[in-house]
């Protein structure tokens, strides 16, 4: 096996199991704090954890395929488009997260502000983990596809 | 093919600058929250920032990479600028929250102090369990809206020119359930019942077994002062936003304090009406409505306030948020019209701010202030950290959680982590002062 084959395998396996990872937090969280809304409070502490750390590791994941994926390939094309759709997706939940607490707190829409209160932020961030879910799992399999990932000694 | 590539131009363009923009405000916003709290701009901003800043730093973040990557991908000094920037909001945002362990520690020993054993075996079920959450941040906190019911509106008392309204928050059950008067903020010139006095406050401590009151009072009108000092009221009464009721009177403090008294009275004459145990009174209040509860605190019992509140009740603890609590005669006699009354003007301070009152009332129930440490509005220093010192010398009961880094009005966003504590002290402190009593 020649120097360059064995990097690639290397980086190949070290983005693949960044993926892997991203996408297992983005699981877990979203699947904790369905289970923390019984009430449940060690459900509740690893939602809060496990959102931390989705967040992060959502944005390293971005980061990892804006710079590194070719876009002038067909399928790196759409993880490019796909990454800043995600990255939108991020932004404008935050925005809504923030919006939404104070105009709810001010109990805009009466009775069903405490409803809309807990079900906003709900939606809002399941879709973006949601589609972090997919841009990761995405990217992990495209990883075993030849010339879409430019890593760093071949860029 | 042109226009395609000038269309990319044009939004690339647009996207580029609203990150600019972002940045650029959020970077004002930080300078405004860290240095200049005491700016009108600064101490709006500390009541509503540090809430929902881990949120917006997700915008950030956003910008941030957005303008590096489309701007300068291959400039190292710029990339360094950009992150410079993004780091000094970060810094700003993440203060609040990595203070939070101090405020609760220094909460935690004074409980520990007041209430010792009492404290440690307290059956906190159905309590909230930990004084901040991130879960309950995110996803608001637990309310059952089944066990209880609201009724707005219910006049309690019509002076020929103004009526006042309050609303009622009523446990499902037969009572009479402990009793929480709030008595909402806003200068003494602004601010309303309902949904400018944090109404899940109300609906939280309904859903534990409180029947809440939420009431109205007269409001001074700033318009009737002379054009040289009505400046700074009247500018406070512009940020109102038509959110006060337009009453046909002007209501000095005296006033202020006599209608919420006339509460008092109705609502021990309709005790039974209203399931409410007037034994267990506990007074919580907002900023100019903190003040009013520190007088119904201190001045229930006190000669200075006969005839002034129902003698049937017993108020079993004060709850004042963000309170004014110290205000001397200045030479500018700013308050003088605010705080006129029956006895010369120098006494009218002495009746109507806390600090004086406590000093010659002989009843004094257990008080918990609640204070944002960076309040711009009531300086945290004089009118809570002060007040709190002074009770304790006097040998009161009196217990101060310290909200870190967070400013006047910290409370709004209920779920954030100035609600969140505060919530989870104020629960305790009723719990035990019933237990207590």
């Amino acid at each position: 096996m020649n120097l360059d084959a064995k990097r690639l395998l290397d980086e190949g396996h070290l983005h693949r199991n960044y993926a892997l990872v991203t996408f297992l937090i983005l699981v877990i969280s979203i699947i904790s704090s369905l289970l923390g809304a019984m009430g449940n409070v060690v459900f509740q502490v690893i939602t809060s954890i496990s959102v931390v750390f989705a967040l992060v590791f959502l944005f390293g994941q971005l980061i990892l395929v804006i710079m590194y994926v070719d876009k002038e390939t067909e399928i790196g094309w759409i993880l490019h488009r796909m990454a800043y759709a995600v990255l939108f997706l991020l932004m404008l939940s935050a925005l809504l997260m923030s919006l939404t607490t104070y105009l709810f707190a001010f109990y805009v829409l009466g009775e069903y502000s405490l409803q809309a209160n807990a079900l906003m932020p709900s939606i809002t961030l399941t879709i973006a983990l949601s589609f972090g879910m997919c841009l990761s799992s995405v990217s992990y399999y495209s990883i075993q596809l030849q010339d879409i990932w430019k890593f760093s000694f071949a860029s | 093919m042109e226009i395609i590539a000038d269309g990319k131009r044009v939004l690339r363009f647009m996207i580029l600058f609203l990150c600019y923009l972002w940045l650029g405000i959020l970077s004002v916003v930080t300078i405004l929250y860290l240095f200049l709290e005491s700016s009108t701009l600064g101490w709006l901003i500390a009541m509503f920032y540090p809430s929902i800043a881990p949120m917006l730093f997700i915008l950030v973040v956003g910008c941030g990479f957005i303008i590096i990557r489309f701007s300068f991908l291959s400039k190292k000094r710029e990339i360094f600028l950009v992150s410079i920037v993004c780091t000094f909001i970060f810094i700003g945002m993440i203060l609040p929250y990595a203070a939070i362990p101090l405020g609760i520690s220094d909460a935690e020993s004074q409980m520990q102090e007041v209430y010792g054993e009492l404290y440690d075996n307290l059956d906190t079920t159905g309590m909230k369990q930990v004084p901040y959450s991130l879960y309950d941040d995110l996803y608001g906190l637990s309310i059952d809206g089944t066990t209880y019911s609201v009724q707005y509106d219910i006049p309690y008392l019509d002076n020929g020119d103004d009526t006042l309204y309050f609303d009622w928050y009523c446990p499902v059950g037969e009572g009479p359930f402990p009793v929480i008067i709030t008595i909402h903020g806003g200068a003494w010139v602004i601010g309303n019942k309902g949904f400018s006095n944090i109404p899940l406050f109300n609906h939280y401590f309904a859903s534990k077994g409180y029947a809440i009151f939420d009431i109205q009072y007269g409001l001074f009108d700033p318009d009737t002062l002379p054009e040289d000092q009505s400046t700074a009221l009247s500018s406070f009464a512009n940020l109102g936003f038509d959110i006060s009721p337009n009453y046909n009177r002007s209501y000095t403090m005296e006033a202020q304090i006599e209608n919420v008294g006339e509460f008092t009275k109705v609502l021990e004459l309709n005790r039974s009406k209203y399931k409410a145990d007037i034994d267990h009174v506990f007074v919580a209040g907002r900023s100019a409505g903190g003040h009013l509860a520190s007088l119904v605190t201190l001045g229930y019992k006190n000669p200075l306030y006969e005839g002034n509140f129902s003698t049937g009740m017993k108020i079993e603890g004060g709850i004042w948020y963000y309170p004014v609590t110290n205000v001397t005669r200045g030479s500018s006699g700013l308050f003088d019209a605010l705080v006129k009354g029956d006895l010369p003007i120098e006494d009218q301070y002495t009746k109507l701010f806390a600090a004086n009152l406590i000093t010659n009332s002989s009843v004094v129930p257990p008080i918990m202030i609640l204070h944002g440490s960076k309040d711009g509005l009531a300086d945290y220093e004089t009118q809570g950290l002060s007040f709190y010192e002074y009770a304790l010398s006097l040998g009161d009961k009196c217990i101060l959680v310290t909200i870190p880094w967070a400013g006047h009005g910290f409370d709004y966003d209920f779920n954030g982590f100035g609600g969140q504590i505060s919530t989870y002290y104020v629960e305790r402190f009723m719990a035990l002062e019933l237990l207590e009593d």
